[in-house]
């Protein structure tokens, strides 16, 4: 090989080569100042009757699927608000903005939502990568945000624009352990992966098993995206763990549960979390593993959703019959879910504000999510409106089931033990509120 | 125009001026003193981590839930000071071990390996610097917390740009100056310089060093304007970024990173424009295809970018013909004739170009 | 402990074969052309997406495979006619020729993302696992090692008997030289581009067989490993490149037994490095 690297002096007469090239040079910066600046002009359909849902969220990156995962709760919730008549007279559209998984990125798209789009009503989005680089900002512009970080950042939190309709990553983590006892494993190997949400609730189902007496019998932690995970399967088989619990990222998932099935010949029972009920997972272990042999062997902690009352059937409903790419995989996705939900209690307290800007109507996202004494309950946006038309007060329970928001704009679900059918989720049993409150102060408990 | 507006577009003149100081040192790195540093994000990555560590304290690590090795809160400007000695230092020890014992053409794979093992390092270990989550609420300089006004985020635009000048100042003493001279003789033909008495090894050390102080500052600015820092922000094809604003504007040309860092984050920001069709997103892929387009075009046809390094003096014959032909930063072509004549001309013993 | 010493031993054989054909591949290019390509990731994924199609499609499995390394052999001769070889006749640098590959893996990575978008496929594998003592392996892993050790023995081969290997050889040796002596050499850097291109697109399907389900991006959770594998063997030898393999397999392997397994990759790139510093011809490289 060439071993020393002759780079030859350039030289030649400075001043002609210069006129010429800060030409070239001017017109160049000129260009990409021109492009920026002409292409700020645009957005979907601007001018009045038109209002914006932001979707500001990985669509590549590290967390690609969140974008798509948002979208698609978007769009079904647009349709059917469109459908009923809009916001005080304005038509919904869903805009997608990508942050890359990347707050360096996310924090531009930020300021460009906020300075180019007409009459944004809400943001949707920011998964743990970049939620606490983008939520202080909304906050300041006085914008609602409903995002699906479980970071324990957010437990408590002065954001007042901001709301969290996920469960937090910690509180899943106690939610797994006391599933794990009802499902009755006493020595469960404890499986996470590497990103921010596993990091999140790793430490929380650890404690929370030894608080109900029956320590992990190993903890395994899994590098993102390895070739071979036969050592951590090894691990598992040699303390002869009784079930495999945890998160995991979808793309170490797929090589990790593949490898469990060759070397315990079936695969073993799997206990998940909402992070687990996610499309892009469901996709690639179903892949790797068979989706039946996957639905057989998964149990799910996640939070109480009637997945059959009807504020999910008509998410159900609006989703399938929508634009949506995909959409089959995205009617079991919580998460999806979730941020229709959100749209519609935002929508609906547009329109009992009569007003558009969050700091007008952003008091009354609580009530409705809630509910307050005498409310009638809604499942639907058109309900809901009717509703209101007659001076009712509302709550709105929906795809998610009954909400509540604490006083810090965060959720504290209910737990309940499901199953993955082709349909859809089933729900098996409810995990005791009772076990969990006491798991979060750190006493100890037991599952009967 | 709105308050949104303006600081839509402070926030893009930060960028500029990011990639402007981050150019500067890359550039005194490799266009200048021939180091082809792959790995320059890590030192990104520092500043931003030392800031974030000497703003947060214990107090701001228990706020967030967050863990972190070491921790020490202490008061603006001392951080992001910090941040610029730790980076020099790091980079002196780094380059200490590479620049010796590595021949030159692996210096690049080193350095690259290097970025992408701190980088499975951080996301490994949530102890040591908080892992995947990265440390966060870190407080913004003078307010504390972030405000996020249009009026101080064009006062920290302001201050940024006084830093870029400081800047300036530094990498023209530095590149135009005796040293400047001797490591380009060092980048242009080693041995020689060495014959001549130059100390290859101390003279790109201390360019290495230099290169990498400038890109902890940049790291440093970075987490103070995110308020958040985590190994989403600095994976290590960030530094192509940085490539491209040094190919395309100009090779150790200062003004001409200036340009580059122009053209990058123009480019950035329109393609983000485009409308998304379907599911994907064509702005962020159109952007990717044109830096990597612009890169390779750059490279191809001029490879010394809008503005070209200036020099003064030129001495033998052979090397007036490789500037004639253009190759600014291209060895010597390596055509495999068998004819002595033109092999003999590359070699600059006989000028055989009609001047 | 015994157990999982055993059983790291059989998971790094079988990272080993997986990577083995991708960075025999690899170093094959950086001998005859000099180039350190870094679009060969890109191209490995294309391969396993190339597969799905063809697999989805009807055709078997294995010959799918033939087929994606035949596109990714193709595509690799378009790659060094069009860019590679006219920027090395200008004498581009071998920095210059990293920064172009990157690059245009970078474009390849956004068009096949933009295009093809980011779910995840596999291929419908059906098989038996077979125990021996406590390394357990599956009907296509034995498929994966057997066809690393026919291909890394048949390159091996090739490149010692033949009078193409020769040729092979004595370009990368000295191209001026070679070229005095008769040969080819730019015939000499196609077919081997072709023949690399081959094996970067079977080592991208052996890759996504072992993982069981992917997606276009799976590719760069191996690359860092093929590159390691392959500066550690040492240039261009395929003997050494498979040797290369095995060893990052294993201390990849026996780190995540001893230490913790979060720090495999940090391991494995701590190994390149040290090589480099040491021994940079490569481990299994006589010194000359």
């Amino acid at each position: 090989m060439n071993d020393t690297q002759n780079i030859e002096i350039g030289i030649g007469n400075p001043e002609k080569r210069r006129g010429r090239v800060l030409r070239l040079a001017a017109a160049a910066s000129a260009l990409s100042i021109g492009l920026a600046a002409c292409a700020s002009g645009h957005t979907s359909s601007s001018g009045q009757g038109v209002a914006t849902v932001a979707v500001l969220s990985s669509f590549t990156g590290a967390d690609t699927g969140y974008g798509q995962e948002g979208m698609s709760g978007c769009i079904p919730a647009v349709d059917l608000i469109n459908a009923a008549g809009g916001v005080l007279h304005h038509k919904l559209s869903c805009q997608a903005y990508d942050d890359r998984s990347d707050p360096a990125d996310a924090v531009p798209e930020v300021h460009k939502i906020l300075a180019s789009t007409p009459s944004l009503l809400m943001t949707l989005g920011s998964g743990g990568n970049t939620a606490a680089a983008v939520v202080p900002l909304f906050n300041a512009a006085k914008v609602t945000v409903f995002s699906e970080t479980g970071q324990s950042l957010f437990n408590v939190n002065h954001y007042s624009y901001y709301w969290r309709d996920v469960p937090v990553d910690a509180s899943q983590g106690y939610a797994m352990a006391i599933a794990t006892r009802m499902l009755g494993y006493s020595h469960p190997a404890a499986v996470f992966g590497q990103n921010v949400s596993s990091q999140g609730s790793l430490p929380s189902f650890v404690q929370g098993m030894n608080l109900l007496g029956h320590p992990v019998a190993t903890k395994v932690l899994l590098p993102t995206s390895a070739p071979s995970y036969a050592t951590q399967v090894a691990a598992i088989q040699s303390a002869h763990a009784d079930a495999v619990v945890g998160e995991i990222d979808p793309a170490s998932a797929a090589t990790f549960t593949t490898e469990l099935k060759q070397v315990f010949g079936h695969l073993p029972p799997l206990v998940g979390d909402q992070a687990t009920d996610e499309s892009p997972f469901l996709k690639a272990v179903g892949g790797a593993v068979g989706a039946s042999t996957l639905r057989q062997r998964l149990t799910l902690v996640l939070p109480v959703a009637s997945s059959t009352g009807p504020g999910f059937l008509a998410f159900k409903k609006a989703l399938l019959s929508s634009a949506t790419p995909n959409k089959t995989t995205y009617v079991t996705d919580s998460y999806s879910a979730a941020d229709y939900d959100a749209i519609i209690t935002t929508a609906l307290a547009a329109d009992e504000a009569k007003s558009l800007a969050s700091a007008n109507f952003e008091r009354y996202i609580m009530p409705i999510a809630n509910g307050v004494p005498g409310a009638t309950v809604v499942h639907t946006y058109a309900e809901g409106v009717a509703a209101l038309a007659k001076g009712e007060k509302i709550h709105y329970e929906g795809a998610s089931g009954p909400i509540s928001f604490d006083r810090y704009h965060n959720w504290e679900p209910g737990y309940v033990l499901s199953q993955l059918t082709p349909g859809g989720v089933k729900d098996l049993r409810l995990v005791p509120n009772s076990i969990l409150r006491k798991l979060e102060v750190g006493q100890h408990a037991t599952v009967g | 125009m709105s308050g949104q507006m303006s600081t839509y577009i402070a926030t893009g003149v930060l960028y500029a001026l990011l990639y402007v100081i981050g150019g500067w040192g890359l550039n005194l790195q490799f266009a200048t003193a021939g180091i082809i540093n792959f790995g320059f994000i890590l030192f990104v990555a520092i500043g931003g981590y030392v800031v974030g560590l000497f703003t947060l304290g214990p107090a701001g690590l228990t706020a967030g839930q967050q863990h972190a090795f070491f921790t020490r809160a202490l008061p603006f400007p001392l951080p992001i000071i910090l941040a610029v000695v730790v980076g020099a230092v790091l980079a002196a020890i780094i380059g200490a071990l590479v620049l010796r014992r590595v021949r030159r053409d692996q210096q690049a794979i080193v350095l690259l390996a290097l970025a992408l093992a701190a980088f499975y390092f951080v996301t490994a270990d949530p102890g040591f610097l908080n892992g995947s989550i990265g440390l966060l609420l870190i407080p913004q300089p003078v307010i504390g917390s972030n405000v996020a006004t249009a009026g101080y985020e064009w006062a920290f635009v302001g201050g940024v740009a006084v830093l870029t000048i400081a800047c300036w100042l530094v990498m023209r003493a530095t590149t135009e100056s005796p040293f400047g001279r001797a490591l380009r003789a060092v980048r242009d033909n080693e041995p020689a310089a060495e014959a001549l008495g130059y100390n290859a090894f101390s003279l790109q050390l201390r360019a290495f060093t230099i290169g990498g102080a400038a890109g902890a500052l940049v790291g440093g600015i970075f987490a103070y304007f995110l308020t958040v820092w985590s190994p989403s922000a600095w994976g290590f094809a960030e530094t192509f970024y940085f490539f491209t604003v040094v190919i395309v504007g100009g090779m150790s040309n200062l003004g001409g990173v200036v340009i580059g860092a122009i053209v990058v984050v123009g480019m950035q920001q329109a393609f983000q424009y485009l409308p998304n069709i379907g599911t994907s997103n064509l702005g962020v892929a159109l952007q990717t295809i044109c830096a990597s387009a612009l890169t390779v075009v750059f490279l191809a046809v001029r490879p010394r970018g809008i503005l070209p390094e200036r020099l003064h003096r030129v001495y033998t014959p052979g090397a007036q013909a490789a500037a004639r032909r253009g190759d600014f930063i291209q060895g010597p072509a390596r055509r495999r004739t068998a004819e002595p004549e033109r092999a003999l001309a590359e070699m600059g013993e006989v000028d055989t170009n009609a001047e | 402990m015994i157990h999982a010493l055993a059983v790291s031993l059989g998971s790094a054989v079988v990272v080993a074969a997986v990577l083995s054909l991708a960075t025999i591949g690899f170093t094959l290019r950086y001998a005859v052309s000099g180039v350190f390509d870094l679009t060969y990731g890109a191209l490995m994924g294309l391969a396993m997406l190339i597969a799905y199609i063809c697999a989805s499609a009807g055709i078997n499995l294995w010959a799918a495979m033939i087929l994606a390394g035949g596109c990714i052999a193709v595509a690799s001769v378009l790659l060094e006619r069009l860019i590679v070889r006219p920027m090395l006749s200008r004498g581009a640098t071998s920095w210059v020729m990293m920064i172009i590959t990157f690059a245009l893996g970078l474009a390849i990575e956004a068009s096949v993302l933009a295009t093809w978008g980011p779910q995840f496929t596999s291929y419908a594998l059906v098989g038996r696992t077979y125990h021996f003592g406590s390394v357990v392996i599956t009907t296509d892993q034995l498929w994966i090692v057997l066809i690393a050790a026919i291909g890394t023995l048949s390159i091996g081969l090739l490149l010692e008997f033949t009078q193409w290997g020769r040729a092979m050889r004595g370009t990368a040796a000295n191209p001026g030289l070679a070229e005095s002596c008769g040969i080819r050499v730019t015939t000499v850097r196609t077919l081997t581009w072709l023949l690399s291109g081959l094996l970067c697109g079977v080592g991208g399907v052996l890759i996504a067989i072992q993982i069981g389900s992917f997606m276009y991006t799976s590719w760069e959770q191996f690359f860092p490993l093929v590159i390691a594998a392959a500066i550690v063997g040492g240039v261009g030898r395929a003997g050494g490149a498979f040797a290369g393999a095995l060893l990052i397999g294993l201390v990849t392997a026996l780190a995540s037994a001893l230490l913790s397994s979060a720090y495999e990759d940090v391991i494995a790139l701590g190994v390149l490095i040290l090589v480099l510093f040491i021994r940079p011809r490569g481990l299994f490289v006589r010194a000359v």
